[in-house]
């Protein structure tokens, strides 16, 4: 067990990142949730929101979009999309682990293979979406 | 068993974005409920839910309707 940590204790930082934006969701669920119920108890009552807790919701939505990546948030479009340098840091990165495979760096030349592919593959996902795909606006 | 991790420890990352893909959707699906169940609440009081409601509730619509 102590030599399967030994070779895998790198593993802990993606996981921990899977864990931690897992529980970064449920917390902005909840805060969402505790809006929606302070607006259900003004619409009860009959009285008018306030405009900042209105703006509230979608804000969050967006937090919550922006967070994973997906959806559109409000401001995505006005904001230049830097997929240059998402394309140079997964080149660099493939490069690297290229260079890890061929000269079999830690004796797992074999894995390092398969992790440059990776690195490639979203490396030309990026190149493809920012050439063709959803263009920042001029 | 060890052996097996050995071979395969690289499932854990599509595992990963399968177990954060089903996490999302089911809080997407949480907000959507939430949402209609204040949107009735507006119902209800015979009041027209605010715009920001009604966004938010797009923003989590699975598939957007076009047109």
């Amino acid at each position: 067990m102590e030599d399967l940590f030994r070779s895998y204790w790198w593993l802990v930082f993606p996981l921990g990142w899977f864990v931690a934006m897992g529980f970064s969701s449920w917390m902005n669920y909840r805060r969402q949730r505790d809006t929606l119920d302070l607006l259900r108890t003004y619409a009860e009552k009959g009285q008018e929101p306030p405009a900042e807790l209105l703006r509230a919701i979608t804000r969050r939505e967006e937090a919550e979009a922006e967070m994973w990546g997906v959806g559109e948030s409000k401001h995505s479009s006005d904001r230049p999309w830097p997929w240059q340098s998402m394309v140079v840091m997964f080149a660099v990165l493939c490069a690297g682990f290229t260079w890890a495979h061929f000269t079999d760096l830690y004796g797992a030349g074999e894995a390092f293979a398969i992790v440059a592919f990776t690195m490639g593959a979203v490396c030309l996902a990026f190149l493809v979406s920012g050439i063709f795909g959803r263009r920042p606006k001029a | 068993m060890e052996e097996i991790f050995r071979d395969f420890w690289w499932l854990l990352f599509p595992l990963a974005f399968l177990v954060a893909g089903g996490f999302n959707a089911w809080l997407a699906e949480r907000r959507r409920s939430d949402a209609l169940r204040l949107l009735a609440a507006y119902a209800a009081q015979g009041k027209e839910p605010p715009a920001e409601l009604l966004r938010s509730l797009e923003a989590t619509r699975a598939e957007p309707v076009k047109g």
